[in-house]
């Protein structure tokens, strides 16, 4: 019924558009951003394939965020337990690192590699 | 035209329809998010529905709740309900508010079910410890003094008078084991009751899955507790809890041996031979509870406790990296190496 050609064809149409639609999200995503929040505002918004250190000040000083090959963590904090200082650097998407006494957040935008949801820990 | 023509025809429509009910789907369904210091930590909310508008409303209606909690349970701010409390010296009954009579409740039924090792009474020793500021090794004679301020018993609760009393002057609450739990109960009861399909609440770990993720589970990480850049097991989740209490979070060393937040009473310090208790239930307040008393229980006990209750499982990493899971996870537990 049907021909080699007709086969390959089906075949050929059910891939390209299974494909397209993660092609498309990867190329109009362009990488990953790491938002910067203070006291639940957004402070900014930078991208996380360049190194560099971030200052913002929070509600007991100045708080320093690293983004190197590690990922992004806090290095610098005014907080007592340096609990935020401790903990490792989030490197994927939706991965949310806090300093509580300082009302600093940063958080991971863009695509999860790991493909979970969310961390218990 | 020949019926064989007409076959690839149809065949070649019906795919192309395929794929397109399949973009319609996907295009059709929103997805909100917001994240928030509150509760003393970060609480994360996604919901997945049709209606944006819905799915927003629900978002502001949960994260209010959860501000009317923090001001109940927040033990380190004067104004809280718990601290008033804590500050009373009579043993008079002290009317509480509805959600710390219930909050109150669940701990106490969870200290019975574990013969004490969750007790709500344990704040002294969480202060004398010191993890809130960075922590410190008590002297012995210094635990021994405050483990005797421990004992839940010297809470009496009176339900139909919604009043609470305190037998002992020196007795304090703290609500730590339990008011994440509980928030994030109260905030899947109002989204299930707003017609919400489909989310997690995420309340620094403790974590409450609503149906499921367009059709699929949802994919909850459990952190290795030895190695904080890395998963060690992936829960398939729909419709379930999933609350882990581990040894990592908040912790110092002295000479080797790590000291860490989550303290037994029985003894006044940190409990041994667990490092993470993830607790899997339907009931996230009881997952909260269970979590940390399977931890102080140690993972014999702890098993043995999940054994007899009804539709718990637990999955325990021991201090010595061996791994226990309950059976009932087998089918929606996925172990990373």
């Amino acid at each position: 019924m049907f021909t080699r050609a007709d086969k390959i064809l089906i075949i050929s149409l059910i891939v390209i558009s299974a494909a397209s639609y993660p092609a498309l999200k990867y190329l109009s995503q362009g990488g990953s951003f790491l938002e910067v929040e203070v006291e639940g505002e957004t402070m900014t918004v930078v991208r996380m394939d360049q190194d560099q250190d971030i200052t913002v000040e929070g509600r007991l000083g100045t708080t320093i965020i690293r983004i190197d090959e590690n990922g992004a963590r806090f290095i610098k904090s005014p907080c007592v337990d340096k609990k935020c200082i401790k903990s490792a650097p989030i490197e994927d998407a939706g991965e949310i690192a806090v300093c509580v006494p300082n009302r600093v957040m940063i958080r991971i935008l863009g695509e999860n590699r790991v493909k979970t949801d969310f961390i218990s820990r | 035209m020949k019926t064989s023509h007409l076959i690839k025809y149809i065949a070649g429509a019906a795919v192309i329809f395929f794929l397109l009910g399949l973009w319609y789907i996907k295009k059709d369904t929103v997805t909100v998010s917001d994240s928030r210091l509150t509760l003393g930590t970060i609480v994360e909310i996604t919901l997945i529905g049709k209606d944006k508008q819905v799915l927003n409303d629900a978002l502001t209606a949960a994260f209010a709740r959860i501000t009317e909690i923090e001001k109940i349970t927040d033990r380190f701010t004067a104004g809280s309900e718990i601290s008033a409390i804590n500050r009373r010296k009579s043993p008079d009954a002290i009317p509480v508010s509805p959600d710390m009579l219930r909050m109150l409740t669940i701990s106490r039924n969870v200290s019975d079910i574990t013969g004490g090792a969750f007790d709500v009474t344990v704040a002294p020793l969480v202060d004398l410890w010191g993890f809130d500021v960075g922590g410190r090794l008590p002297k012995p004679e210094e635990i021994e003094r405050t483990r005797a301020l421990v004992d839940y018993h010297r809470v009496k609760i009176d339900e139909n008078s919604a009043t609470i009393s305190l037998t002992d002057s020196s007795t304090r609450l703290d609500l730590g084991g339990i008011a994440q739990g509980y928030a994030a109960g109260e905030i899947e009861k109002i989204l299930r009751d707003r017609g919400i399909t489909g989310g997690v609440v995420n309340i620094s770990g403790d974590i409450i899955v609503i149906g499921d993720k367009m059709g699929k589970p949802w994919r909850i990480g459990v952190q290795d507790p030895r190695n904080t850049n890395k998963l060690y097991a992936v829960i398939n989740a729909k419709d379930i809890a999933i609350v882990t209490s581990g040894d990592y979070e908040r912790c110092f060393f002295v000479d080797g041996l790590r000291y860490h937040h989550i303290l037994d009473p029985k003894t006044g310090y940190p409990a041994r031979g667990c490092a993470s208790v993830t607790v899997v239930t339907r009931d996230v307040e009881l997952a909260d509870a269970l979590s940390t008393a399977i931890f102080i229980l140690g993972p014999e006990e702890g098993v043995k406790l999940v054994d007899s209750l009804k539709g718990v499982e637990v999955l325990i990493t021991t201090e010595d990296g061996k791994r226990i899971s309950t059976p009932g996870l087998s089918e929606i537990v996925e172990f990373v190496d």
